[in-house]
């Protein structure tokens, strides 16, 4: 057997393995039924409502109650609630994903560095040091102010503002690793710099980091929900689901509804992101104490 | 049998750890044998045949109330410890049996200092003692096994010392109360050789000077012709073997029990290679029907697939559990 | 230890100057002077150079960081739209914070740290299920959305409470402070529970049984001091994302605190309050981590000997 092919192999029944232990836990199973759902809800938005019945007004029909033709009634404008909260799924989620992606590759490139150079790794965790004493919340609120709310620009401030965390968190994991026999073996037999961090490093660091970064999708959507909410994040008429939230809000004595159904939906999206990142945590490392 | 020598009688002991709704191991079955006054039963075998668990069901400081189900009788002093109140066990915990454990360097409390914990052991079992009369018990014991400059590792903690040391500190705790019988759960095996057998030679000098009755278990048939006065042999959680150590290890009657001093290297003799025990220890999760060794005894018969043996009573004092120790007997 | 203190606290000084630096660049990103920002368009060029010459805008990018600096050093900073000193601006402001924030972040603490232990020592048990059960919910509901629920429930719906505004008295206290206590237990109980579980199962703690220590002497003496550690770290963050959280909590239930002051400053470009308000709240975290570092070297003996070497 060659070397790749036994490698695959091994890879492939710790995939199966994992993935049978996930399967097991009745939790982890309704998590990624709730974020099926909403992976649907992303891809497929187009085919279940058209996108122009997000900012339909229909003077003649403000705050009607759910009903059969508008599912989850319509607000104040007269635009269909339903098709304004699957839309939105794009945004919060889309803003939760993407911003935890960069965060993940800017922190796992800042702590690789850190955890192949001493000088370096001084110097970086300085820098972070100052940064995780500002609130993340507060710098993420500056940085709107400067680049204004939409989608993009949330993306980028949530992900500048938990780089620290990410960095910090994944220098610690790697660093476990660095002092593991096995990486002293492979530098021993002259294996160094990038190399070392991909074939060695980083990939039996990759268990810890995976848990962490999907709950920070919970945090960034929860997060992206809240700037949006107090007026700083993506703008109206975007159907951002905090913003939404807002605007919903000043007719909760009439119509409920506005408010809870965006809040219900934020809520679901991270309890299904919560609740498969409790999985794969478990899945990945049965004996660790939940 | 005299009953009056007998301290701790252990009666068809059975503990399965239930892992999930489908899944019950068997870490010990039927397992019974007894601890007389101020002798060392040695517990030989191989990691996972159940002696640990052996000696943490008799303290009951397996997880109860989730994963442990130990069943059958534990008599100590007529009682039966596995059905006897928390407020009996804890009484008899730390003050009439004592407990070593295979790690000192995690055994210890890290954020207490040795003295601390040395005077803990005296003070939860008689809360009115003078603070002085605990130390001074501390202090006492400390010096019984013959640790340096007792003063400074009073007033120390665990991270200062080694691993050596802290097992002496562990020893010392564990004979603070002059407790009846002490369980020693691997005691050196985390330990260098040359520390090895400075400890087991400050336990048996301790043993001839108090009388306390030891349970010794250990995978190391060196250490265990160091100690013991008995010898009882286990495999997949069941006993193979029982009896007088010099006689077990002379004329070994159990496959098991032959295969494990044939490959242990012996000083005396020199042969080109050792004996060696085909395949490996099965996991408790897939322990065979019938006697657990027969898959890499190379005696097996159809017999040992079916059922666990019945018991061979040599004499008296040497038993074994195989269908072929019958056999040998009614032949010769 | 004193020595190490004063170390702490001296080194606190470069990093809180770092942290207003890194504010101040990006608040000088900010297009427009404050006479642009804050008085009518056809105001004459004149008026607005006098304003700008009032609140303190003159002089080059890096000239008003140091003025800036000056001013905070005689505590006379002078805000950009109002004109008046921040500091008897935050004096009024900071009260409400501190109160909300401690007030918060002790309940938060008490309880999340408690039922964490208690889920811990009761593994298994029906009660921990469902304690796991519920901070999973709950950490996953918005607080904004707890907030809401709560004044549509408690002020508008039943009329028991102030949905906002801070005039009720300690009643006002009541939905702001609820609402930052349920977002936060959630986290803190259950990292408290993994702790706890951690500490229960080493070995010293089998050793404390086989001592024949009590259940209760090996859980609060044996088990809980040494997860306090990984819970005193927690209780940092849970500290942050209370600072972090009173400025949303602030500006829902329109309370006159810092977070709606660092708000408003915000999207008034009102760069000196800003500065000002992110300071206050970076120096309050910083503070917290040296307590929490002395805290570490009273009670691990490791780190203690370290520091009287």
């Amino acid at each position: 057997m060659s070397r790749t092919t036994k490698d695959k192999k091994i890879v492939s029944s710790r995939f199966a393995e994992v993935a049978r232990r996930y399967a097991r836990n009745k939790a982890a199973i309704i998590g990624l039924i709730l974020f099926s759902f909403i992976l649907f809800a992303i891809l497929f938005a187009n085919l279940v409502v058209p996108p122009e019945n997000v900012t339909a007004y229909d003077a003649h029909n403000k705050l009607v109650k759910p009903c059969a033709e508008h599912w989850f009634g319509t607000d104040n404008l007269g635009r269909d609630v339903f098709a304004r909260v699957l839309y939105g799924t794009r945004i919060t989620v889309g803003i939760g994903v993407g911003a935890t992606l960069i965060s993940l590759i800017l922190g796992a490139i800042l702590a690789s560095i850190c955890a192949l150079s001493k000088k370096a790794d001084f110097v970086i965790m300085r820098i972070i040091d100052v940064g995780s004493c500002i609130p993340s919340i507060l710098l993420a609120l500056l940085m709107l102010a400067i680049l204004g709310g939409n989608v993009v620009n949330m993306i980028i401030t949530l992900s500048i503002a938990s780089v620290f965390g990410f960095t910090t968190q994944i220098r610690a994991v790697l660093l476990s690793v660095v002092e593991e026999d096995y990486v002293k073996a492979a530098r021993l037999s002259g294996t160094s710099g990038i190399k070392l961090v991909f074939r060695h490093i980083l990939p039996n660091a990759l268990d810890p980091i995976l848990v962490y970064a999907t709950m920070t999708v919970s945090s960034m959507m929860l997060s992206a929900a809240g700037l949006s909410f107090i007026g700083m994040g993506v703008a109206p008429p975007s159907p951002e689901w905090g913003a939404m939230l807002f605007y919903g809000q000043k007719y909760f004595k009439t119509a409920p509804y506005l408010e809870i159904i965006p809040g219900a939906a934020v809520a679901l999206a991270a309890l299904s992101v919560n609740l498969i990142g409790d999985g794969l945590r478990d899945a990945l490392d049965p004996k660790a104490i939940q | 049998m005299d009953n009056q020598n007998v301290i701790l009688r252990v009666e068809d002991l059975s503990v399965d750890f239930r892992v999930n709704r489908k899944t019950t191991l068997h870490a010990v079955r039927d397992l019974s044998f007894e601890v007389r006054q101020g002798e060392t039963l040695g517990i030989l075998g191989e990691s996972g045949c159940g002696k640990s668990v052996t000696c943490m069901s008799i303290l009951r400081l397996l997880p109860e109330k989730t994963t442990a189900f130990p069943t059958g009788r534990i008599l100590f002093q007529d009682k039966n410890l596995l059905t006897c109140s928390y407020r009996e066990l804890k009484e008899i915990r730390g003050k009439d049996i004592s407990m070593i454990f295979q790690e000192p360097m995690t055994s210890l409390n890290p954020l207490f200092t040795i003295g601390d914990q040395l005077m803990e052991i005296v003070r939860v079992h008689d809360p009115h003692i003078h603070k002085a009369d605990a130390r001074e018990a501390a202090m006492n014991a400390i010096e019984k096994v013959r640790i340096p400059n007792p003063e400074r590792i009073f007033a120390s903690y665990p991270f200062t010392l080694s691993g050596g040391m802290q097992q002496r500190v562990m020893i010392a705790m564990a004979l603070l109360n002059k407790p009846k019988l002490l369980i020693c759960d691997e005691p050196t095996t985390a330990l260098d050789v040359t520390i090895q057998a400075q400890v087991l030679d400050l336990m048996n000098r301790l043993k001839e000077e108090s009388g306390t009755s030891i349970i010794f278990v250990t995978h190391d048939l060196g250490v265990i012709s160091e100690m013991a006065d008995r010898v009882m042999v286990m495999y997949g959680g069941r006993k193979c073997e029982e009896g007088p150590m010099t006689e077990v290890f002379s004329q070994p009657l159990h496959p098991y029990t032959k295969g494990l001093i044939g490959s242990h290297p012996n000083q005396e003799e020199t042969r080109s290679r050792l004996v060696t025990i085909p395949g490996s220890v099965p996991s408790l999760a897939d322990m065979p029907k019938g006697c657990p060794f027969h898959n890499r005894c190379e005696a097996a018969m159809e017999c040992c697939k079916q059922e666990f043996p019945k018991e061979t009573v040599i004499h008296a004092e040497h038993k074994a559990f195989c269908y072929l120790c019958g056999e040998e007997e009614s032949n010769g | 230890m004193s020595r190490y203190l004063i170390k702490r606290f001296l080194y606190m000084i470069p990093m809180l100057f770092l942290v207003i630096l890194f504010v101040y660049l990006i608040m000088s990103f900010t297009p427009g002077d404050p006479a642009t920002n804050n008085l009518p368009l056809t105001t004459p060029q004149q008026v607005k150079d006098a304003y700008n010459e009032r609140v303190g805008y003159t002089g080059t990018v890096a000239g008003r960081f140091f003025g800036y600096l000056k001013g905070l050093a005689s505590g006379n900073v002078l805000s950009y739209t109002s004109g008046e000193n921040i500091f008897t601006e935050l004096g009024k402001r900071l009260p409400l914070t501190l109160r909300l924030g401690l007030l918060s972040f002790s309940i938060a603490a008490l309880l999340g740290v408690g039922l964490g232990i208690l889920s811990a020592v009761k593994q298994y048990s029906f009660l921990d299920s469902s304690l796991t059960v519920i901070a999973v919910l709950f950490a996953s509901i918005p607080s904004f959305f707890i907030a809401g629920v709560l004044q549509l429930y408690f002020a508008v719906n039943r009329g028991l409470l102030p949905s906002f505004g801070m005039e009720a008295g300690w009643k006002s206290y009541i939905l702001p402070v609820s609402t930052l206590v349920v977002t936060s237990i959630p986290v803190l109980s259950r990292m408290t529970r993994s702790a706890m579980l951690n500490a229960l199962n080493q070995d010293y703690i089998r050793t404390a049984r086989a001592k024949g220590c009590s259940e209760k002497r090996v859980i609060w003496k044996h088990a809980l001091k040494n997860a306090s550690f990984p819970i005193i770290t927690l209780l940092l963050t849970g500290l942050a994302s209370i600072i972090g959280g009173s400025v949303i909590i602030e500006s829902i239930f329109t309370l006159p605190g810092i977070g709606t002051y660092l708000l408003t400053a915000i999207n008034g470009k009102n760069t000196p309050v800003v500065m000002t308000c992110t300071l206050i709240l970076s120096a309050v975290f910083m503070i917290a981590m040296v307590l929490m570092d002395v805290f570490f070297a009273l009670i691990d003996p490791k780190v203690r000997a370290r520091y009287q070497k």
